[in-house]
This record gives C-alpha cells, structure tokens and sequence, in this order.
C-alpha cells in the first residue's frame, strides 16, 4: 500500500527528518508515536504533499506510483487521506459545497444533489454533527473538536485507501474522541490503512493499531506490535530517549 | 431617435458648438441649454487631474484628452426588442426579469418598454430627453442636484454633453416587485454620456439596475464613457440600485454615483466593475436626514492592465443615520486596483454607526498592485466607526488543504475566489444578477491563471 524509503525532509533549510523508513500493508493500521518536534506532522505533511517542505532524499510509492510525481488532489484520487492537524478556514465556502466539489472531484461519476445531500447527511450522523453545521463555512469560527470531526467526516464522504491522521485526539475531549474513533472504526476493514500520528497513547484504546512506531528526532527508533504503545505510557518518552535517542546523535 | 438629421458638428471633436447643437438637436428648455454652456464654461476651466492631485494619486489620466471624442454616437433605428443588437438581446435574456427596460445604443436610446401596471401606477421610466419634455418640472427640480457640474472636470462634462439617459421615478407609496433594467450599449468610437436620475417618492420602493457593456477590445479605438447618477430617496423609501459596469476592454469609464436619502429611507447600492481599460466611479452616499440607512456593496475584477479606481464617501449629515460598506476585489496579472474611501461624520450627526471595510486578493502574480486608503474623518462626539482593509495572495496552504480533498488546483483557486466574493455576492437578493457575476468572474478565473499561480 504504502512504501517509505530513506525519506530525508528539510524546511527552511533545516533537516526535519533524517532518514526514515516504513511500510504499511492493506487493511493494516499503524500508530506513529512520539514527542513534539520529532517529524511526525512534517512526515504526514508531505506524503500529502505540502508545498512547503523540501524532500532532498528518498522515495514515497503508493498503491505502486510514485506520490512525488502527483498533485494534492491526485494522491487524493488514488486514495491518500490527510486528517490535518490544523486545517485551513476557507471564507464564503460552504461545507456541503465544499464536500460536494471533494467527492465529486474523486469520483468517476459524480452523484445526484440528491444522492450528495443524502450521503452527507448520513455521515453528518455517524460524526454527530448538526445538520445545519453543512451550511458553516469551512473551519471558519469552529472549535478544535468540530474541526477534527469535520476532518473525519470529510474521511468518511471520501472514503480513502489510506487515512493518515495527524494528532487528530489532541485537544479532544473523551466524548469527541470516541465519536472521531468511531468514524475511523466505520471505514476499518481489508481494504482500509491508517497511520494514526499521536503524541498520546490515549486513542489507541478506541483506534486498535497492528503496529506502533516510535518517532524520534526525525526518525523512526523502534516499532513493535501495541504493547509498545502500553510501555511508552508507562515509561515515558525520556525512557525512549534513553534508550535509542543517544546512540543517534553525532 | 434615428442617425437621421444629427448636426453636422457633433460629429466632431467636442466643443460649445457641440454643446449648442445637441440642445438644439434635443430642442431642450432655454434654462437646460444655458446650464449645458455654463457646465461646459466649467469644464474648460477645469484643469485635467494629475498625479498630484489627492484624489488622482494612483490613477493616471495624463495621457487622456477627453474633448477629442466625438460628442455624438449616433444609433441605428430600431422598431421592437428583435431589432436590438443580438449582444443586448442576450445581456436582456441573461439578466434579471424585469417590469422596466431602456436600451441606450452609443448616445441614443433606441427601445424602451415599461409594463402597463408600473404605467398605471404613475411611474415614469424613461430617456432623460423625453423626461425632459414631457415631465420638466420633476426634472428640473433635481437634474444636477447631487452630481453638479462643479463636482470634478468629468461631472461638468457631463452636464455640457449628456445624451440618452434614464429618468425614473416612482411615485409616493408605490412599491415596485420587479427591477427597473437599463443597458448602455456602446460599438461606436465616440463618446456616450448617459446620466441617470432616480427619484423614489415617499415610502415608494424600488430596484434599478444600469448595466453598461460593450464588445470592443483592447486593439479597437479608445471610446469614452461619461456618467453622472443622481439617486434621491425620499422619506421611508427604500432604493436598490446597482452599477454593472462590463465594457469592451477598449473603454475608458466615468462615472459619479451620489445618493441622498431622507429620513428613515434606505439605499442597498452595488457597484460592480469588471470591463474596461480604466474605470473610475465615485460613489457617495450622503446621509442627510436621521435614520437613513445606506448599504453599499463594490465587486471588481481586474486583470491584464485593467485600472479600476472606486472613491468612495459615507457622508453623515444628519444624526441617527447608519452606513454599512464592503468593496471586494481580485487582482490578477498587471492590473491596478484602487480603493479609496472616507467616512465623514459631520457637526451634529451624533449617534452616527458607520462602517467600511475593503479587501483585496491578488491571483498569482507580484504585478498586480492594489492601494485600499480607508479614511475616517469624524467631528461628532458620541459616533460608532470603524474601517478595515486588507490586501492578500491567495493562500497557498488553503489551497492544498482543498487540493488533498481531490480537488483540482483550478477548482481549488475557484472555489477560494468565490468564496471572497460571496461575502458581498450572499447580501445582494437578485438571482439573475448573481447568476450574471458568477459567470463574469469564472470567466475572469479562466485561462492563464494556473500557470500564473504554479
């Protein structure tokens, strides 16, 4: 699904990650954990491709092409999702028209305004939304929870191969965190991969992983299955630092 | 109304001959043609606006003699709506229904249509000359009144040289559903000097709208286009009044919008630009009786060399008055855009809640240049104002927020421009002229613009 090979990043001249690699398999969700300013959200930025990183190593292949070659929007229609960490406000644009011209834009028939207006309402209910909220413009004035769940709902309307969420529990309360879960649960399946960026061990309880990364300085020290989840929880980042941090600086 | 029997010198250059002859040609009142001399006396007098001059700092008209058009453009005859220009044809089926319709072709009002209802109901909608001769009191009463000839060197043209034009009035109480229309046409190389008078009585409401289009482009013969729009709204009333401005790119565009209303009246104006080489409107509003209420809209577009300059004034005469502006803008390519706006709370006006905000987004390019001089100047005590202006690129993290939804870059771009406007576009309560501006602006969007941005 997703393939990672020596990826090095820069931004504004300063290198962000320093060599990593990584792969995820269908159906499989991964947990990308670790402390502020170790990469995590510059990683997710840039497989989306934000126009603000430099990439000066390493490859990206998903579903077997190359992602450096494609657009935003053409990641998107091969199936990558980004559940930003801090989406963009877009004035005057509606969320239904904004939802509208993103499924229309990614599939190979656009739906009925009926179609449309009933799939949105339906989604709107799984994320326990108000329907008035499709009427809001986009992230405009919406609180830190309505924004990640609006991100989720977009998931949902969408329907990726592969959602990368980028601390979308932070700032959550325990109630917008089980209802964000759920919208993840919702799409779990053979054909469906994540990779689940969080600081906290929190969300894994609600979001089960296959496999847990560590993040460290730009790279990935040390992955297992969710039991290393529990130990960081336990232990603490400095435990990590400890233990693989030292060795990796020069 | 035929080409037919047009003088000899108004086909000319401009001078007080043309001056004479067209009042003569109109067979206007004594009174009318000493006020055509007295403003053309003005106008000679006048000096052109130069980069030195406050209000002309960023527009330059150095290189424009407006007296080298012609005065006159005539017309070709027409009997019934089929015979009207296939464009204008398509601009009147593309707009807004309406219960009132004037064409005006180059300096000529050529159709005019307005339903036997409206008729019965007193009200009068008309070119200025037929107003003239059949209702010479409502006109001379308020004709000059709010844009005199002493108002700037373009208004003092206006008055030595107008042709064609609008009168409307709408009588005490009577409350028009459906717009009023008016199109000025323009495929002459000359000049066409409409002026438009608008008097809503007492409680009367109203909607106008004066479109102005034209097909030439920029490698035709420069043409001229010299307004003058005075609004009066009476007590109670209520006037929306818009400005289409989307000339042939081979116009140069004048025009001076002022308004008063009177107590408790109100004024939605909207004032759109999107034609022409070089477009400047003054719109002032003056607030002069307690509880007037004035909303004024602007929308511009501009793109390649296009200049569109907007002064624009809230004049707060009065005590108890509200005034609420909003002027949006794009800018793409090497285009200039202008924005300049007071508010001015006089002695006395106390309680006065005045707003203005401008803002500017510019497409892809560091050439285009956008100057928003919001000013406030306040000499009442107890007043609410505030101004704001902002002039920004179009964000390019916004747009890859929209792009990682699959949203193509073009779609992206249009989706964030429209979103600009539909602050102003979302206040305006007409689906057919809303319909119109989105096209003229995915139009604007259109080809070229990706590059730009990439």
């Amino acid at each position: 699904m997703l393939n990672i090979e020596g990826l090095r990043i820069e931004i504004d001249g300063q290198e962000i990650v320093k060599g990593l690699d990584m792969e995820v398999g269908t159906g499989e969700i991964h947990a990308i954990m670790g402390p502020n300013g170790s990469g995590k959200s510059t990683l997710s930025n840039v497989l989306m491709g934000h126009p603000r990183y430099d990439v000066t190593a390493g490859s990206i292949t998903f579903r077997g092409e190359d992602v450096f070659e494609l657009e935003a929007d053409e990641r998107a229609k091969l199936g990558m999702f980004l559940a930003f960490q801090y989406p963009s406000e877009v004035p005057g644009v509606s969320v239904a028209n904004f939802l509208r011209t993103a499924v229309n834009s990614v599939r190979e028939k656009e739906l009925s305004p009926m179609e449309m207006y009933k799939l949105i309402q339906e989604k709107m209910k799984i994320m326990q939304m108000d329907p008035k909220f499709a009427e809001r413009y986009l992230n405009e004035g919406f609180s830190g929870g309505e924004k990640k769940r609006n991100e989720i709902l977009q998931m949902l309307m969408l329907e990726p191969k592969l959602a990368i969420m980028d601390e979308t529990d932070s700032g959550l309360d325990i109630d917008a965190l089980q209802v964000v879960a759920k919208g993840v649960n919702e799409l779990r399946g053979p054909e469906f991969s994540a990779i689940v960026i969080t600081h906290y061990q929190r969300i894994l309880r609600y979001i089960e992983p296959d496999r847990v990364h560590v993040m460290l300085d730009g790279r990935l020290v040390t992955s297992g299955g969710k039991e290393l989840a529990d130990a960081l929880e336990e232990k603490g980042y400095d435990w990590v630092r400890q233990e693989f941090g030292a060795g990796t600086h020069s | 109304m035929s080409a037919n029997g047009v003088p000899e010198v108004l086909k000319n250059s401009m001078s007080v001959e043309s001056v004479k002859a067209l009042s003569s040609f109109k067979d206007e009142p004594g009174w009318l043609t000493e006020k055509r001399l007295d403003a053309w006396r003005t106008f000679e007098e006048l000096p052109m606006p130069t980069l030195r001059d406050e209000s002309w700092r960023y527009t330059d008209i150095s290189d424009i003699s407006p007296a080298d058009f012609t005065a006159y453009a005539p017309s070709p005859d027409v009997t019934s709506e089929d015979d009207l220009p296939s464009a204008v044809q398509k601009l009147i089926s593309e707009g807004e229904k309406n219960s009132a319709l004037l064409v005006q072709h180059n300096s000529e009002t050529t159709f005019q249509r307005v339903d036997e209802e409206l008729a019965r109901k007193g009200v009068i909608f008309t070119d200025l000359h037929t107003a003239l001769r059949e209702h010479e009191e409502l006109v001379k009463e308020r004709l000059f009144g709010l844009v005199a000839e002493d108002y700037d060197k373009f208004a003092a043209l206006s008055a030595a040289l107008f042709a064609g034009g609008s009168f409307l009035y709408v009588p005490r109480g009577v409350e028009v559903e459906v717009p009023i229309q008016s199109y000025r046409w323009l495929d002459a190389t000359g000049a066409t000097m409409p002026r438009t008078l608008v008097v809503v009585e007492e409680n009367a409401s109203v909607t106008y709208i004066d479109e102005y289009a034209s097909s030439g482009t920029e490698d035709d013969e420069p043409a001229l286009s010299n307004g003058a729009v005075e609004l009066y709204v009476g007590q109670g009333a209520n006037l929306r009044y818009v400005s289409l401005q989307n000339w042939g790119r081979n116009v140069l565009h004048f025009n001076t919008i002022r308004s008063e209303t009177g107590k408790d009246a109100t004024i939605n104006s909207l004032v759109v630009a999107l034609g022409s080489e070089l477009s400047r409107t003054n719109v002032d509003a003056g607030l002069a009786a307690s509880g007037s209420d004035s909303e004024m809209l602007g929308l511009y577009f501009a793109d390649s060399n296009q200049v569109l300059d907007h002064h624009t004034l809230q004049d707060h005469i009065a005590p108890n008055a509200h005034s609420d502006l909003l002027y949006k803008g794009a800018l793409r390519d090497e285009s200039l855009a202008v924005f300049s706006g007071l508010i001015r709370v006089e002695p006395g006006a106390q309680k006065t809640d005045a707003y203005q905000t401008n803002r500017n987004l510019i497409l892809g390019t560091d050439d285009a240049m956008a100057v928003s001089l919001p000013r406030l100047e306040i000499q009442a005590d107890d007043v609410k104002c505030s101004h704001g202006s902002t002039t920004g690129q179009v964000d390019e993290v916004e747009l890859f927020y929209l792009m990682s939804r699959g949203i193509p870059r073009r779609e992206a771009e249009k989706l964030v421009v429209f979103g600009f406007f539909g602050e102003v576009t979302s206040r305006i309560p007409l689906r057919g002229l809303k319909e119109k501006l989105d096209r003229a602006i995915e139009g604007k969007i259109g080809l070229g613009f990706e590059e730009r941005v990439a």
